[in-house]
């Protein structure tokens, strides 16, 4: 368990004073992180991609394994443009570009998301498994079905939000990261 | 739909599918049913789904089936049965107290005006517009093979056997318990689902090469994971199994009753006029039958019974060459099919049973009921 | 009282079934209770769930029972909703229209601000809306399976046909040809065989000229020539499609292939794939209204227009019947051990009722069953013999046939009837907010409190002996009460006249708990 925060910020990178960090956390250019949100590095760092949102009471977890430690090369490397909406509860091992995890759900610890995935609100996915590409999780039972078109960029949000919530809230500031670390998958 | 509507059927009758697993329901003159729903009805008292004909006494079927029709009629079709003239597509084997029933509920609960009650085998022809074939509808809970020559069912060459969609779910079940599966895991739709997304008949060498065990076994096809997501387990489902499962319907026994069997065996009890017909048009109807490769493989393990058995092969002769139909429309409703063209024509109006003459006897007309069929009779 | 679990209080029907009160209805001509079995439902409206639109039955019936505007996911049967994604559109002499990516990811789906056109300088650039469908559960859209992207939001989305109608056409012209044709050939052969007998002499049998003799004559034979009906039978091949050769080595990509429901909600053709499953349009829903057997009058009547919930006419028996709810045993249930249950009773209607508790029925009140007998006697006027024959009478006839049930007595304890009958008063709703009041006077012994038109009664009760652990107690009782029927028939102008009525009511009291020694 890390005894400091460390948590880098790259320029252009909005993210909220009220927000729950812990652990070695580097959020690239462009992300946006809302109040109430947390991300948790217990075993290891986390680096996020850009240009990624992460809204209230998200939680990305990177969580001990029993009887494991922090390892500083353990690390939960999330892809860029993802959407990480009201609620929901990541404790992936890998993250690709691109997806979406809608309000509520919770994608386990095995699961493997790759890229542009969407993950419905409200779906518990526990088991170990691969989501491959464009896969589109929905439904009560937890159905999926490949998407054939691809899902709509967020840009407008994004820029939007930028504009907006340094209005109503405390930010971080971005402490320059010289060897402006990139997301690694 | 047609651009015209004949102005003496300005309500057109109701035509009825009721199978085990699935039911067809739709309006007459339409090309395809309007919805095929589970044979399944939620107790109004207890809430719980249960199917249609899982009934303890008649008196708790009558009460399922005006559940059940119930449903239909205000929620899926939308129409008052009252007064409507009806198309019921049955089995003529089929057990007699659910056809009783059925016509009582129509009759005294519902009010309609007159039901028709078709057979399968028969009426399925009529979407091909050929008098003579062996009809083949492989169903939920069994397989039937009826010969029609001539427009006229020969009911003495009918075989069936309990085969069918329940028999498969049955096989996938056990050899995925014997895999390590959990049973609690394989819910009646899992096993469906497997059954029809991933399952299919494979070809006789293949077939053969691994019943005779050995090395020389081909590789067998991919395995896929499928993932239940309601336990949140994946069920690994291997190849050999997505393959074999079909294998039950064409298993060599001595008592010569898989499906190819079947086959030979009711062209045998028919006379030997009508035989060839019957071998050169040969149909099969039935959600059943919508497996990918059954067509072929059938083909195939005829032809070699043909050459290779003693019994067929000294009771055939000549060159004889199998040949099969290709329904319009899918098969899983071809009988429903079949029903809609005949509540189009003018035979609803002629061969119905009406409900004055119902509620006089309180009873259907049978055929293999003697008051109904003696000469002499009113 | 809550409405998720089966109430304990159950009726008896009218037709022998048990039911709770909120599944009872109260005919007030007929004064009997009636359930949902029992009655007649007719279908009053069609209206489509999702637009909340209503459509004439005709309309409705001509596009099948389906709406014009809203479409449901093929995938995963939720409603789709238009979203609008912005195209510029370049005028002037290309007329070339560029699809830029579409900028949703807004919930209100709104167009975004005009973007400048790409190139050319001397266009004026203006936006189009561009609409696809898309379902808000699973992320489906119109664009998987290849429909172009509509500029309306509504009314131009394309049906996919059947692709066997042609023939089906076909097939049911010749069948109606070939009945048509069987069922005057067996005319003609009637008539040849039993010529009619006629009453009076005619002209032609003395001369021997016929009609048709002299059509004969003429060279004109029979009246219209019949068109032979043909059609093409179908054609039996013994070339049968095997099984793709790559089925051996390819893994199945699960997640293209379509399960049995969403192949069940096309049923033209049941496409095996994901990306041919095309938009259903969404089916429509019916408001119902109840029709009571024996008298015709109706039960329950809705409103016409589907945002509205109220009823035209109302005539649940809660209104009617005095409500009986079970508060609580007084004792655990031993069997043999006498005991004594609490219940609740309201009077819902504006009179004031007299109930009695019985262990056997009441005899039937003369003036309700002579009106009963009254109304059915309804026999048929004026039907001529000859509609007779054919079947069709002038007036309406009982419309039911059903056998009436035998109530199944369950009860397995015995009641002590209370000693006489009491009253509730009348509901009056502005009595909710005074003070309580003691009146002072003289109650019966069995009646623990009562205010306003409740009351709550205790009933001694012993389970029978010999029932077995666990088993669920269950009592009997017929309930009398006075209800003031305020129909008034059209031929007398009568003053509202008060019956005394009884129902059957069975509570199951709950499940033994120890076992009898």
């Amino acid at each position: 368990m890390p005894s400091e925060n460390r948590i880098k910020i790259l320029p252009k990178a909005v993210v909220c004073e009220e927000s729950n960090l812990r652990g070695d956390i580097t959020f690239s250019s462009g992300c946006v992180v809302h109040p109430s949100a947390t991300v948790i590095a217990d075993a290891g760092p986390i680096i996020i991609g850009e240009n990624c949102i992460i809204e209230e009471y998200a939680t990305i977890a990177h969580r001990l394994e029993p009887g494991a430690s922090w390892d500083v090369n353990n690390i939960l490397s999330i892809g860029n443009h993802n959407v990480f909406e009201v609620g929901c509860q990541v404790e992936a091992s890998r993250i690709g570009d691109k997806n979406v995890f809608e309000s509520k759900c919770f994608v386990g610890r095995g699961v493997t998301v790759s890229n542009g995935c969407a993950v419905g609100a409200g779906i518990k996915i526990h088991t170990s498994q691969l989501l491959p590409q464009n896969t589109i999780v929905y439904g009560e039972q937890g159905l999926q079905r490949e998407a054939i078109d691809k899902q709509g960029s967020q840009t407008l949000q994004i820029d939007f939000l930028r504009k907006v919530l340094p209005n109503y809230h405390h930010l971080r500031k971005p402490n320059y990261d010289p060897k402006k670390a990139r997301s690694v998958v | 739909m047609p651009i015209y509507e004949s102005v003496m059927q300005e309500k057109p009758p109701i035509v009825l599918d009721i199978g085990t697993a699935y039911t067809k329901l739709g309006f007459a003159a339409e090309a395809y049913p309007r919805k095929i729903m589970p044979t399944e009805v939620v107790m109004t008292t207890t809430g719980i789904r249960k199917r249609l004909f899982d009934y303890g006494t008649p008196e708790e079927l009558y009460d399922q089936l005006v559940d059940f029709l119930q449903t239909i009629f205000f929620k899926h079709l939308l129409v008052s049965p009252k007064e409507r003239k009806f198309v019921l597509v049955e089995n003529v084997f089929g057990p007699t107290v659910l056809r009783e029933t059925l016509a009582r509920v129509l009759f005294v609960h519902f009010d309609v005006s007159s039901v028709m009650f078709v057979p399968v085998h028969l009426i399925a022809l009529s979407t091909l517009a050929v008098p003579t074939a062996l009809v083949i509808d492989i169903g939920y809970s069994e397989t039937s093979v009826m010969p029609v020559f001539s427009g006229v069912q020969i009911m003495g060459a009918f075989k069936d056997q309990s085969y069918g969609g329940k028999a498969v779910h049955a096989e996938i079940k056990r050899q995925l318990v014997e895999t390590g599966v959990k049973e609690s895991l394989l819910t009646e739709s899992v096993l469906e689902d497997i059954k029809v997304r991933t399952c299919f008949v494979t070809t006789m060498e293949r077939a053969q090469a691994r019943a005779k065990g050995g090395e020389d076994q081909p590789t067998p096809a991919p395995g896929v994971d499928y993932i239940v997501s309601d336990n949140d387990a994946v069920i690994q489902v291997p190849g050999s199994l997505r393959e074999a499962v079909y294998e039950i319907m064409f298993e060599p026994s001595n008592e010569r009753d898989s499906l190819p069997h079947l086959i030979l065996r009711s062209i045998l009890d028919c006379t030997l006029d009508v035989r060839r017909a019957l071998v050169e048009s040969v149909f099969l109807v039935g959600g059943g039958s919508m497996v990918q490769g059954l067509l072929a493989r059938l083909r195939q393990e005829l032809h070699h019974l043909l050459a290779e058995d003693p019994f067929y092969a000294e009771r055939f002769h000549g060159e004889l060459q199998f040949k099969f139909f290709n329904a319009i429309g899918k098969q899983n409703f071809t009988a429903w099919l079949g029903g809609a063209l005949c509540g189009a024509t003018d035979l609803i109006q002629t061969r119905s049973l009406v409900k004055e003459t119902y509620l006089k006897s309180e009873h259907v007309p049978d055929w293999s009921n003697l008051c109904d069929n003696r000469p002499t009779g009113s | 009282m809550s409405f998720m679990q089966p109430s304990p209080v159950k009726y008896a029907c009218s037709c022998g079934i048990l039911n709770p009160i909120n599944k009872l209805f109260f005919c007030r001509h007929c004064p009997k209770l009636h359930c949902g079995f029992c009655v007649t439902h007719e279908i009053e409206s069609h209206f489509c769930s999702n637009c909340l639109e209503n459509i004439p039955s005709t309309e409705a019936k001509h596009k099948k029972n389906c709406c014009a505007n809203c479409f449901d996911c093929p995938c995963c049967q939720h409603t789709l909703s238009a979203r609008a994604s912005t195209v510029p559109v370049v005028r002037k002499s290309e007329e070339s229209k560029d699809v830029k990516e579409p900028k949703d990811g807004d919930s209100t789906g709104e167009a975004t601000p005009p973007v400048p056109a790409s190139s050319k300088p001397s266009a004026v650039p203006t936006t189009k809306k561009m609409y696809y469908l898309s379902c808000l559960s699973c992320r489906w859209t119109t664009r998987d399976v290849g429909i172009p992207d509509q500029g309306v939001a509504t009314g131009t989305w394309p049906d996919n046909e059947c692709l066997y109608q042609a023939r089906f056409n076909a097939l049911v012209e010749y069948f109606q040809a070939v009945v048509l044709q069987e069922k005057q050939e067996k005319l003609e052969f009637m008539r040849r065989k039993a010529p009619k007998q006629h009453k009076f002499p005619s002209l032609t049998d003395r001369t021997g000229l016929t009609v048709s003799l002299i059509r004969r004559q003429i060279g004109w034979n029979d009246k219209v020539p019949k068109a032979k009906a043909v059609i093409t039978p179908a054609e039996s091949t013994s070339e049968v499609e095997g099984l793709p050769a790559n089925i051996f080595t390819e893994q199945p990509n699960l997640r293209n292939v379509t399960t049995i429901a969403q192949r069940h909600s096309q049923p033209a053709d049941q496409p095996t794939a994901v990306g041919s499953l095309y938009p259903q349009r969404r089916s429509l829903w019916i408001k119902r209204s109840l029709r009571c057997r024996q008298c015709e009058h109706n039960l329950i009547k809705p409103e016409y227009h589907p945002t509205s919930i109220k009823y035209r006419i109302q005539l649940f028996a809660s209104y009617h019947v005095p409500e009986v709810v079970m508060v609580r045993c007084e004792q655990p249930l031993v069997p043999g051990k006498s005991n004594a249950i609490l219940l609740k009773l309201t009077n819902p209607t504006m009179y004031d009722m007299t109930i009695r508790l019985l262990t056997a029925a009441p005899p039937e009140d003369a003036q309700v069953s002579a009106e009963t007998t009254r109304v059915v006697k309804e026999e048929p006027i004026s039907s001529s013999p000859l509609l007779k024959t054919v079947g069709i009478t002038l007036s309406r006839q009982n419309s039911t046939r059903e056998v009436k049930r035998e109530v199944i007595d369950a009860s397995n304890a015995e009641i002590v009837p209370l000693e006489s009958e009491f009253v509730l008063s009348q509901r009056d709703d502005s009595k909710e907010f005074d003070e309580y009041v003691q009146l002072p006077t003289e109650e019966p012994k069995f009646i623990v409190w009562r205010k306003g038109n409740k009351v709550l009664v205790r009933l001694q009760f012993t389970p029978a002996e010999e029932l077995a652990f666990g088993t669920d107690v269950v009592l009997g009782f017929f309930m009398q009460y006075t209800y003031v029927n305020t129909v008034t028939n059209a031929s007398e102008k009568k003053e509202p006249t008060t019956h005394a009525l009884h129902s059957r009511v069975f509570i199951t009291a709950g499940a033994t708990e120890q076992k009898a020694t």
